[in-house]
């Protein structure tokens, strides 16, 4: 399967592919021993997941969140002691679907309210910095 | 007199004002003055509209003078979390990343305050983006226990239960996420409701986990919660996961305050290892006082519910990974780096970095891992097919019992600093109340005693179907009248953290 370009530069599919065997270690909610748990997550692979979240960590912040991560996906990975066969996924409760309104004009903000709280601002726009490659 | 107003309920605030025995204007000062003398010790607040507060009491004194009758809530004053928007107050989430930001429009939950005549007092602490346990998590440092300075007040709308617990304000408005109103309610020994998702607007709360995300009310009384369920309750055409449903008739079941013949469960799962044996024994006391009040208790299994808190890791941070994003530093908020020489993504990644804190990058990076292709079915597919579990372990409880009990926290509050380094020790403080939460059902926390190791107190989680919130009301207010009875004041009367 090629990797999903989702056009705005996320390539979804370039972590490697889910481990059939979870790794070992403490499954219980915390695991018994948390401080042994075993990593189930890189450093390399943060790294990357935080690329993506666009999020800039620092070596440090990374030494220290890798394993933190590691013990919370070891033990979140308890969700799939749960057999699952056939139950429909929940994504929220209400049930509720395609809900609109009636198609009537109503006041929205003007530019200088939506303007307000910019950062900066050129020509009654949001100015920002280069988006393209170009010098 | 002074001192008098801010220990009145907001029901004998509401009378008072009615009969115009005294002014909105007074009794405002009177909370102003209050967070004045206390907050610089408990950082309830991240910003008090003093001025504001005062021109809205003085048009409710106006529009009493001039002979209307404005609602139940005029003059009485609210704290609101730090996540509703405010026009004319900053609103920061407790993040650098918002620091200073103004916001364009009220929350439909802030206008209806404003139109109930609410004085609306300021904005409080919470945890950053409302994602943690202990409000340790604000960038603006964490706001203290009213009970004893040294602990925290839970979180994440921990800001408003320690301005309601500290008389600051006789009530505040916070969230549940996974147990943000009712969890520091419960350490604060007041009352906090999560009303049934989609029964209070989150239209203009700034979105954390969007299937979770559910305003509500504290209140230091149990109808004092009730009278601002009901203010900020109903159908919002501007949420669209809004129930177009009547309000379930809170106010009317605080004041029935009977559970004779009620069917009461007490969940089998939510108890034993890992719970602070003062906290097991008080809920038991409370139990056996419920049955003596006439309801008929049993024991109820909800088999998946040891799955819940799994499963809201994985869903909750996901839905915040994607809700998250909007921080950008484009339109709004916090831009580092602009110095010309970098594009829009270094820049983002640079405010980012800045912006957020710790809890926030794991939770973000949590999700991001989560919903990663290869990684989507393992973790948030399977997360959201024990949400549909642990929604039929609640459906088949509600055919044998009215409402479900539980502890509302395993342990009582814990001092600050404790669990600010250990992830997985924080989560746990949410074990009880995040079911309810994924289930999008209705839950109060009530204060039934304190722990006889710690002398903190203890809540009562009582837990109801969705748009049934008056039942639990029902329960709440029978165990808090008996509870009352018996200790010949309300529980808040001994938080001494303060003083006297």
């Amino acid at each position: 399967m090629p990797p999903k370009d989702y056009g705005n530069g996320l390539i979804a599919d370039s972590l490697p592919p889910h481990r059939s065997a979870f790794p070992p270690g403490p499954t219980a909610f915390p695991p018994a021993h948390p401080k042994m748990a075993c990593m189930s997550i890189t450093r390399d692979e943060v790294a990357h997941l935080a690329r993506l979240a666009r999020i800039a960590l620092s070596d440090a912040e990374l030494d220290h969140l890798a394993p933190q991560l590691g013990q919370i996906i070891a033990a979140v990975a308890q969700v799939q002691e749960v057999a699952a066969e056939g139950i429909p996924p929940t994504s929220h409760a209400t049930g509720l679907t395609n809900v609109y309104r009636d198609d009537v004009p109503i006041p929205c903000l003007g530019p200088d309210a939506a303007l307000d709280q910019a950062p900066a601002v050129e020509e009654q726009r949001f100015k920002v910095p280069r988006i393209l490659g170009e010098g | 007199m002074t001192t008098e107003l801010t220990r009145m309920t907001a029901a004998e605030l509401s009378a008072a004002l009615a009969s115009r025995d005294v002014s909105a204007t007074e009794v405002t000062r009177a909370h102003l003055d209050r967070i004045a003398a206390v907050d610089d010790r408990v950082h309830a607040f991240l910003h008090v509209a003093a001025d504001s507060a005062l021109a809205q009491a003085g048009d409710i004194d106006a529009r009493r003078q001039a002979g209307e009758r404005p609602g139940p809530l005029a003059g009485v004053p609210v704290a609101v979390k730090d996540v509703f928007t405010t026009v004319g107050m900053p609103t920061t989430c407790g993040s650098r990343i918002l620091e200073g930001w103004h916001p364009p429009y009220d929350a439909t939950i802030t206008r209806r305050l404003r139109q109930a005549g609410a004085v609306i007092l300021g904005k409080t602490n919470m945890d950053e983006f409302a994602m943690g346990s202990s409000t340790e998590n604000s960038a603006f440092g964490p706001s203290h226990n009213p009970w004893d300075l040294d602990r925290v007040p839970g979180g994440s709308s921990g800001g408003s239960a320690a301005a309601v617990a500290a008389f600051e304000a006789p009530l505040a408005i916070g969230t549940d996420t996974g147990g943000s109103i009712r969890q520091p309610a419960a350490v604060c020994g007041i009352v906090g409701t999560k009303p049934t998702y989609g029964g209070s607007s989150r239209y203009g709360v700034v979105a954390f986990a969007s299937s979770l995300d559910t305003p509500g009310p504290f209140g230091r009384t149990v109808l004092d919660a009730a009278l601002l369920h009901e203010a900020i309750s109903g159908h919002d055409p501007c949420d669209s996961t809004s129930i177009d449903a009547p309000v379930p008739p809170v106010v009317a079941a605080a004041r029935q305050a009977d559970v004779a013949g009620m069917r009461i469960g007490v969940v089998t799962e939510l108890s034993g290892e890992g719970y602070q044996p003062g906290v097991l024994s008080r809920f038991a006391e409370a139990v056996e006082l419920l049955e003596s009040l006439g309801a008929k208790v049993t024991e109820v299994s909800c088999p998946h519910f040891k799955y819940a808190l799994p499963a809201y890791y994985l869903i909750a941070p996901s839905e915040c990974s994607s809700n998250l994003a909007r921080f950008d530093a484009m339109r709004y908020g916090l831009r580092v780096g602009d110095d010309g020489t970098r594009d829009a993504e270094e820049v983002m990644a640079l405010t980012r970095e800045r912006g957020f804190g710790a809890e926030v990058k794991r939770r973000i990076i949590l999700g991001t891992y989560a919903l990663s292709s290869g990684y989507y079915d393992a973790y948030y597919g399977k997360a959201q097919q024990v949400r549909t579990l642990i929604i039929r372990d609640f459906d088949a409880a509600f055919g044998q019992v009215d409402v479900l009990v539980s502890p509302t926290t395993p342990t009582t509050a814990f001092p600050i600093g404790e669990r600010v380094d250990d992830p997985m020790a924080m989560y746990l403080a949410d074990l009880c109340t995040i079911p309810s939460d994924l289930a999008g059902n209705a839950a109060i926390s009530v204060p039934c005693a304190l722990a006889p190791e710690d002398g903190l107190p203890v809540g009562l989680h009582v837990m109801a179907p969705a748009l049934a919130d008056d039942r639990m009301y029902r329960v709440a207010a029978a165990a808090e009248a008996a509870f009352t009875a018996r200790w010949g004041q309300p529980l808040i009367a001994q938080a001494k953290g303060l003083g006297s």
